[in-house]
């Protein structure tokens, strides 16, 4: 209630010194953490923040500012500010604030954390990973706990508090042995209520044990590679890729993406049905307000290759001409394929198995190009040798209508669940 | 002007005479002021400012660290960090202690650095400046598809007492102009160019009253970006290279300064075993300077970094020879190094990481043209998107300019390509560097925080891998 009434009393602030519009989030969270480096915890680290964002509109002109300190001078001080920031801005017909009056209130995760459960977690997941993987090591392994209050409100009424906690760990790791090392590769994930032990988290094993396999490598050669295997982590980036490159805001906005007017078109293969949901049981992590201030929605971005929907927030779809996406949140559902992963490595006669790429964001048309990491090579149907040094090319578009095979089981971090991917069409050389 | 631009007071020491430190303790407060603007093809996508402030404690027992930081910057609020730290330290020292009680104390330092630089640009002048721009492009470049101009503007002011008593209080403004062209290629597609200016110091420092510099910088992107749309491909494999100054700065930066950061040596990297071997060519010289290179304010200056410690130049590679790593004190107490300023953090949020400052490749003897024309079939790279590193010393980097050399001359622009290798085999081949240097002043470096950093060398010959088609 009395960050409610901290928002209310900020765009009255607003209102009254000559806003037309104006909109405030007022959140504090609360950050916890443990931390550990090359297997020693060594670091409990606490952050308390208090946030305030407040958007004003003066003649379809805006400013926005951000601070941390509550009290009135520095309040009356960031209207002061966020408005004449608008006065010194260009109008824009497609500005504006949400104006849905449906308002929520949600409260969800573990609101308060567990520090001994959570040193107990981790302290057992870098004995056991010892235990289990003894040439893995890990460069940093972290346990953290974040607890959000916020409220959002704006100058058409629309109100909505949100409470939640939630737990995560990410890990950075590679494996070595007489002086020579693997790559390094990461895990990053959202934590069941009722996990007693992170190893078993899903992917956390292969990803360990690919690191210790990763030690040596090859080249992969001079025969040609047509084929390659995504892991999810990998296909999942890609996907981050194609949604930044092809369906948000900016590329829509400068029609700089290859799908602008594609709505209801084939853009990719049949198999690829590709949702962003951001409210769903299977996942743990939940968005539940928007960004810009509506209650978050699932929707489809692709159906059996059809492109359904972009992903633009409120301000994007006016200024593109779209229609607004029910959520802006990223948290994929890939629907999974027919195939197992057994059966899809070996229906490869001579391919790549890549479960990390490491490059940039692809050229506005798509094209890519970057090294494949944690890499190994696939023969005769057979996962064989860890690869090194080698590189991949390609194009999203063409990777989404190349997809030979998606696996029958969906794998992810707690935010997204994907399949294994089989594609063609990227070029690899060594 | 401002005479003086300070905005934290000093609450950290006004009670130092009162209160006891528990263990090893800095008390930090910090203030990060930021503005981001981004006009779209003349839209005005972000027009934001961000004051983020507070404070926070950092306390060390046993080899334990306890970290708590609150955004109430107050008296009350500098003493509640402290406890909460301390309870953090003691909580890990309930469960299992470190056992490191080894680093010495050090001698009181006062240190002020950038307190009076203040902007000399208004609010109105920035906003006029950059769409003043904007309208150039659109006037003078009639066949561009789209055009994006964002300003980012970052003054970071941190105070600093240890309780060995190093009190530092420092202000360091940084202001990037981004400018990104996009063109529609013969064959449909749409390339892309994009542009870092700017570096350390306010917007008035590098942009205001600066018409004729921006229109001939936009003159040159808009020809590279011409000539890249009808650019080719580059072919795929390991090629002959020319990386023009701005490349060689993130060479220096993802493929050799991270695998030498102290904690991910310690983490597994490849470059532990490997100090004080050979691992470049004798031509090759690292070296992560603290705040002044060769006669200059670098671009991210630091002279006490967050632990307190007053920051030094940190030589990496000498003639050849891996020398030396980036520390915090924990790290140089591990391998019985000096630590030379390296602890940055963020934000007030944030504890103190080993990151690098304004890593760079010492100038050599030769003649950018004279590498050029020594090759007979390889590609000369200009401007890097973003970069990779790894603990094996492999890295990668986007390349967004850059040109086919055939026989000696300057041939075909390319597409976006990205290349990679093993740095520590790369640097082996390197058989040639300019007398020149660059320092690319833009950019941002992640690992588990953001944090800015300068980057620079000279051109380098080399061999490396190309992704390419074909």
């Amino acid at each position: 209630m009395e960050q409610l009434k901290l928002a209310e009393q900020i765009l009255a602030g607003a209102l009254e010194r000559g806003a037309d519009m104006a909109e405030c989030f007022v959140s504090n969270t609360a950050f916890t953490e443990l931390d550990s480096e090359a297997g020693e915890i060594h670091l409990a680290r606490h952050v308390a923040t208090d946030q305030i964002s407040l958007k004003v509109i003066v003649g379809k002109k805006k400013g926005s500012v951000s601070l941390n300190q509550k009290d009135d001078a520095s309040i009356a001080e960031a209207i002061e500010k966020a408005l004449k920031s608008a006065g010194d801005a260009t109008p824009d017909e497609a500005e504006g604030i949400a104006d849905e009056k449906e308002n929520g209130r949600f409260a969800f995760g573990e609101p308060e954390p567990d520090l001994d459960r959570l040193y107990t977690l981790l302290d057992t997941l870098i004995a056991d990973t010892k235990q289990a993987f003894p040439l893995v090591c890990f460069e940093s392994a972290g346990i953290h706990h974040t607890s959000t209050r916020s409220v959002y409100a704006n100058s058409n009424g629309v109100r909505h508090e949100v409470q939640n906690g939630r737990n995560t760990v990410s890990c950075m790791f590679s494996a070595s042995k007489d002086g020579t090392s693997s790559s390094f590769n990461y895990f990053g994930m959202m934590i069941p209520d009722d996990c007693t032990d992170l190893l078993a988290l899903d992917g956390v094993r292969r990803l360990l044990g690919d690191a210790e396999k990763q030690i040596e490598t090859v080249s992969i050669g001079d025969g040609a590679i047509e084929d390659v295997l995504l892991s999810p982590e990998c296909f999942d980036n890609m996907l981050e890729f194609a949604e930044g490159v092809l369906l948000s805001d900016v590329p829509l906005i400068s029609g700089t993406s290859p799908w602008k007017g594609k709505l209801g078109t084939k853009v990719a293969a049949d198999a690829l049905t590709w949702r962003s949901s951001p409210d769903n049981e299977q996942l743990i992590a939940r968005q539940k307000i928007t960004s810009d201030g509506f209650i978050a929605k699932d929707h489809t971005l692709i159906e059996n290759g059809v492109l359904k929907a972009y992903s633009l927030s409120r301000y994007g779809a006016a200024a593109s001409g779209e229609a607004r996406s029910g959520n802006t949140a990223s948290m994929y559902l890939v629907d999974p394929g027919t195939v197992s992963f057994e059966q899809m490595i070996k229906n490869i006669r001579r391919g790549i198995l890549v479960n990390r790429f490491s490059g940039g964001s692809p050229a506005p048309n798509g094209d890519f190009s970057g090294v494949a990491k944690n890499a190994f090579l696939i023969e005769d149907g057979k996962v064989t040798r860890a690869i090194s040094e080698t590189m991949i090319a390609g194009n999203l578009i063409d990777l989404l209508n190349k997809i030979e095979a998606l696996s029958d089981t969906c794998h992810g971090d707690g935010a997204r669940l994907v399949p294994w991917a089989h594609v063609k069409g990227i070029s690899v050389t060594g | 002007m401002k005479e003086d631009t300070i905005i934290l007071q000093d609450l950290l020491s006004a009670d130092q005479a009162k209160r006891q430190f528990i263990g090893e303790t800095e008390l930090r407060a910090q203030e990060n002021t930021s503005r981001r603007i981004v006009l779209n093809d003349g839209t005005l996508l972000s027009n934001s400012q961000s004051v983020m402030r507070g404070v926070s404690a950092r306390v060390r027992r046993s080899g334990s660290y306890g970290f708590a930081s609150d955004s109430d910057y107050s008296p009350a609020g500098v003493e509640r960090v402290l406890t909460h730290a301390t309870e953090n330290a003691g909580f890990l020292n309930g469960r299992r202690p470190l056992g490191k009680n080894y680093r010495g104390g050090r001698s009181p330092y006062k240190n002020e650095d950038g307190l009076r630089h203040a902007e000399r640009a208004s609010e109105a002048d920035i906003m006029r400046t950059l769409t003043e721009l904007d309208r150039h492009l659109k006037e003078t470049y009639p066949k561009l598809a789209s055009r994006r101009v964002i300003y980012s503007g970052l003054t970071m002011e941190k105070l600093l007492l240890t309780s060995d008593q190093v009190h530092s209080h420092t202000l360091t403004p940084r202001a990037i102009l981004a400018v990104a062209l996009y063109l529609e290629a013969p064959d449909g597609g749409m390339v892309e160019l994009y542009n870092v200016f700017g570096g350390y110091g306010y917007f008035g420092d590098h942009f205001f009253e600066q018409e004729t510099k921006l229109h001939e910088d936009m003159e040159k992107m808009y020809r590279a970006l011409d000539e890249k749309a009808g650019g080719v491909y580059a072919r795929g494999g390991r090629h002959t290279v020319v990386l023009d100054s701005d490349l060689a700065g993130i060479l220096a930066h993802e493929a050799i300064g991270h695998t030498v950061e102290a904690d991910l040596v310690l983490g597994g990297s490849i470059a532990g075993p490997n100090l004080g071997k050979p691992v470049a060519s004798e031509l090759v010289t690292l070296i992560d300077y603290a705040n002044e290179a060769f006669g200059e304010r670098c671009p991210v200056p630091i002279t006490v970094d967050d632990e307190g410690t007053v920051a030094k130049d940190a030589v990496l590679i000498d003639e050849g020879q891996l020398v030396g790593f980036m520390h915090n004190r924990e790290t140089a107490h591990h391998f019985d190094h000096e630590p030379c300023g390296n602890a940055r953090a963020y934000e007030f949020t944030d504890e103190p990481l080993v990151r690098m400052r304004n890593t760079c490749i010492v100038p050599g003897k030769d003649k950018l043209q004279d590498m050029i024309a020594s090759v007979d079939d390889g590609y000369y790279l200009i401007n890097s998107g973003n970069g990779q590193a790894d603990t094996t010393s492999e890295f990668m980097f986007g390349v967004t300019k850059g040109y086919e050399i055939k026989n000696g001359k300057i041939g075909r622009a390319l597409r976006d390509t990205t290349v990679s290798g093993v740095a520590f085999d790369v640097l082996k081949t390197v058989t040639m560097v300019s007398d020149d240097l660059t320092w690319s002043c833009g950019g941002m470096c992640g690992k588990k925080q953001m944090i800015p950093v300068g980057m620079g060398g000279p051109a380098i010959k080399c061999e490396m891998n190309i992704g390419g088609r074909g």
